[in-house]
């Protein structure tokens, strides 16, 4: 009974924290979603969403089934992860987030989903990585229209999570950067397909979402 | 008298249908240097338009800021002397290889791939393989 009400303090809690109005989608929806217990600070979740952007993010890199990736940051009160994405309306600026990890997976924008770790795990290596993640955070870094990973003012969803490693010290695709085609664009960027084949990263889980709604 | 005018009438319209062809055409290699174009006269509505909307979509509203830069750097260059492309068509998807030259003689090389959307060629982002 007290860990229910625990659990219970905890879903309320993310969802204050978060500024969610739907809670009770956030408790229906961790049935579906991974173990917080088992997530670690500086984790890497990559997500593969349902719309058209992410289908089309899917098919220009051969290399992954993901379209996006975030760091987790696991505080005292829940399990977060911190992204960016493009604005949807192409006029708001935006800016890195932090989102409850059971809002991230969750079954309405995600049909897959995979959890990966920085191989070493004495080191702080990952908690360094989810420190400076944090950071851009808190300092509402921008999202890179330009893709230039050289400015790190403004922001990828791949670049972050790379920032955030190199910051502590690990480059996690060791300079493979990779080029596109497209016309004024060549400049190197950095894939999911990049982050997914690091040496530096193992896999710790990877699932379907099933969409019971 | 008639039959003159019926010929200098197929001629007029052979001509136009000739000068149709290239003005209009709207095949892979038309859109990307459509494209070029555009930018370079500071159309950037019209260059976005050539996108596709997956494409549009994840460029997002910045694109256009960045679309306006081009055109003041191919102004630095003193502009587009010509655009060379080849195209292969696979199905309702193409790529166009193309070269720019620029006033200044300086060139740019690339590749472009299209995809075929309501009937229209639309150029899209794919991976350098």
């Amino acid at each position: 009974m007290q860990l229910i009400i625990r659990y219970w303090f905890l879903c309320v809690s993310v969802c204050f924290l978060v500024g969610s109005s739907d809670c009770a989608s956030f408790v229906r929806n961790t049935g579906n979603i991974v173990d917080e217990e088992s997530i670690k600070s500086g984790d890497i979740v990559f997500q593969r969403g349902l719309n058209a952007l992410s289908r089309f993010v899917v098919s220009l890199d051969d290399g992954s089934v993901y379209s996006h990736v975030g760091i987790v940051y696991k505080s005292s009160v829940g399990t977060f992860v911190i992204h960016i994405l493009p604005d949807n309306d192409g006029v708001t600026d935006a800016v890195v987030q932090i989102e409850a990890i059971s809002d991230f997976l969750s079954p309405h924008n995600t049909s897959l989903y995979a959890i990966y770790r920085y191989y070493d795990e004495c080191s702080n290596v990952s908690e360094q990585a989810a420190a400076s993640a944090y950071f851009l955070f808190c300092d509402k870094r921008g999202y890179d229209f330009q893709f230039d990973y050289r400015d790190h003012e403004r922001l990828y969803c791949t670049e972050l999570v790379w920032h955030a490693y190199k910051n502590a010290n690990i480059d996690l695709i060791d300079g493979r950067f990779e080029h596109v085609n497209f016309p004024f664009y060549k400049k190197r960027y950095i894939l999911v397909s990049g982050l997914l084949k690091s040496e530096y990263l193992k896999l710790v889980m990877k699932n379907s979402i099933k969409r019971s709604f | 008298m008639i039959k003159r005018s019926a010929v200098f009438v197929a001629f007029y319209c052979a001509i136009m249908a000739i000068a149709g062809c290239s003005l209009f055409n709207t095949g892979p290699s038309s859109v990307v240097k459509k494209f070029f174009y555009s930018v370079e006269a500071g159309k950037t509505e019209d260059a976005i338009n050539l996108l596709s909307t997956e494409t549009k979509q994840m460029f997002g509203g910045k694109f256009n800021a960045y679309i306006a830069q081009q055109t003041v750097d191919i102004k630095k260059k003193g502009g587009i002397a010509s655009i060379e492309t080849q195209e292969s068509i696979t199905g309702d998807t193409a790529r166009v290889t193309y070269t720019v030259t620029y006033g200044d003689g300086s060139t740019e090389e690339g590749k472009n791939d299209l995809i075929k959307q309501d009937g229209k060629w639309k150029m899209t982002v794919s991976m350098n393989k």
